[in-house]
């Protein structure tokens, strides 16, 4: 009796634990053509940058991997889950002023989503939101440790957040109104996890080299499909 | 500051980050040096009003101070309006202008209170009535030049009728001077301005054609360069040079000169 009972309750819980909808879209983003040299940006307009970064930083702008792909890409379904709402998360995304850098660089965050920017640097710094379908704002952030919190509460991509005390600190936000979003990594790949049958936009953004779209189908609840963006230098 | 993209390093106003004097740091060094050089230039502009108030006759010119005390005011809220508003570009383009046009109000001052002007008399009926029309042309057309070229800075659009009107005021330019050296050669500071203006015009050629190239060379990175800096720099500087030569030549020839019909 014991023995069924704790077979109906673990298959009861199997059930209730497993995502509705496991299917995915997955892919690599290429780059094709030889790599841009990026410029070395010097940091020398702030002691505390130029103690960090004596010689400077390669600018982030382009970075392709060592095995051809490219990093930095916002990866978003941008058309077909009209009538769909999804409850932003309460958990912020941390957005961090490290080293005289942004960090990350490139990020997705869901509209109503807490934005925690924090300041752990020894040197001042702002954060500009260059938005247009949400309010702009420039926070001056001019002590070490400090965290200021906003929101998106429009889907916008892509927003320029910049240091306008530090010009070559530069990042990309991507707000958009659902969860499935992704950036492609130190190995150019990207996954849009527990997607819903149906047949979506899937649109591919880059800071220097633009947008590109892809119309995937899911049929089943289970499948995954795999898509490949290539863009050229 | 706009060269150097450091307009909106300090986020708050008339403070910076709270304080009087914030840490010297990256775009800080451009942004608040320009607040305190305002302030500067402010407190100056209000003893200079007060003193041409008490002590001026003219009531012209007593005017003039007062109004470039008020436009000094009006400049300071500009400038915290575009820190405020993130740079809405009509307001930056204003700022930029009226920046210029008290520039010239000042020159104005200096030049009718000068010994100079105070002990000269307006020159005999024999100038022709022309030189006022060419001058205040020259200025007129200066001045949309220089609006152009805000929009130009502030925006990225417009160069091209920019670099197109460039042409109308070298034109007027030549044709004041000539004006100039040929009827009143003896008149020394309107011939001075003239070549002047002329001297300055080819310089901001040069210039605009340097901030060009710097502005839209391939290998720009995402930061601009030191020559670009100066350059487009230089060209706002030089440029409101040109417009203070115009300015004042129509001063003079409106206030100096009588045309032949009153004589």
């Amino acid at each position: 009796m014991i023995n069924i009972r704790f077979w109906v309750l673990a298959a009861a819980f199997a059930v209730l634990a497993s995502p509705v909808h496991a299917a995915a879209v997955k892919g690599k983003v290429a780059f094709a053509g030889t790599p841009p040299v990026m410029e070395m940006v010097k940091m020398d307009t702030d002691p505390q940058c130029a103690l960090i970064h004596p010689v400077g930083h390669r600018s982030e702008e382009v970075v392709v991997n060592a095995d051809g792909t490219l990093m930095n890409v916002f990866i978003y379904v941008k058309d077909g889950l009209a009538g769909q709402k999804y409850e932003a998360p309460k958990t912020p995304v941390v957005f961090n002023q490290l080293s005289c850098r942004f960090e990350p660089h490139v990020f997705g965050i869901q509209a109503g989503q807490p934005l925690q920017i924090l300041n752990s640097d020894p040197t001042l710094h702002n954060v500009h939101a260059v938005a247009s379908k949400n309010p702009q704002f420039n926070l001056g952030m001019p002590i070490q440790g400090m965290k200021l919190t906003k929101t998106f509460m429009s889907p916008e991509a892509m927003i320029k957040l910049k240091c306008e005390v530090h010009p070559w600190m530069v990042a990309y936000a991507g707000v958009v109104d659902n969860p499935f979003f992704a950036v492609s990594g130190s190995d150019g790949a990207f996954e849009l996890k527990d997607l819903p049958p149906g047949t979506y936009t899937v649109e591919a953004w880059h800071e220097k080299y633009g947008a590109q779209t892809q119309s995937v189908t899911i049929g089943a609840a289970d499948e995954t499909k795999e898509i490949a963006f290539s863009y050229q230098g | 500051m706009t060269s150097t993209e450091s307009g909106l390093s300090v986020p708050d106003w008339p403070l910076s980050y709270g304080q009087w004097f914030p840490p010297m740091v990256g775009g800080i060094r451009f942004e608040h040096s320009h607040r305190m050089i305002a302030g500067i230039v402010g407190l100056l502009t209000l003893v200079v009003a007060v003193l041409f108030w008490r002590l001026e006759e003219r009531a012209s010119v007593r005017n003039l101070a007062l109004a470039a005390f008020l436009a000094v005011i009006v400049q300071a809220v500009l400038g915290g309006i575009t820190v405020r508003y993130f740079l809405p570009k009509p307001i930056s383009v204003a700022h930029a202008c009226l920046g210029q046009i008290f520039f010239c109000m000042v020159s104005a001052l200096a030049l009718v209170s000068s010994r100079q002007w105070i002990e000269g008399a307006p020159r005999p009926a024999d100038q022709p009535g022309h030189l006022r029309a060419f001058w205040s042309a020259a200025a007129a057309a200066v001045f949309v030049q220089l609006i152009l070229g805000a929009w130009v800075r502030h925006t990225g659009t417009g160069v091209v009728i920019h670099i197109v009107w460039a042409l109308a005021v070298i034109v007027l330019g030549i044709l004041a001077a000539a004006a100039v050296e040929g009827a009143i050669g003896h008149f020394r500071f309107l011939t001075f301005s003239g070549r002047f203006y002329l001297s300055c015009t080819v310089i901001q050629i040069l210039l605009g054609v340097g901030a060009f190239v710097t502005t839209h060379d391939p290998k720009r990175g995402s930061l601009p360069r030191l020559g670009e800096i100066l350059f487009t720099t230089a060209h706002q500087a030089v440029g409101v040079l040109v417009l203070m030569a115009a300015v004042l030549a129509s001063i003079t020839a409106f206030a100096r000169l009588r045309s032949k019909s009153a004589g």
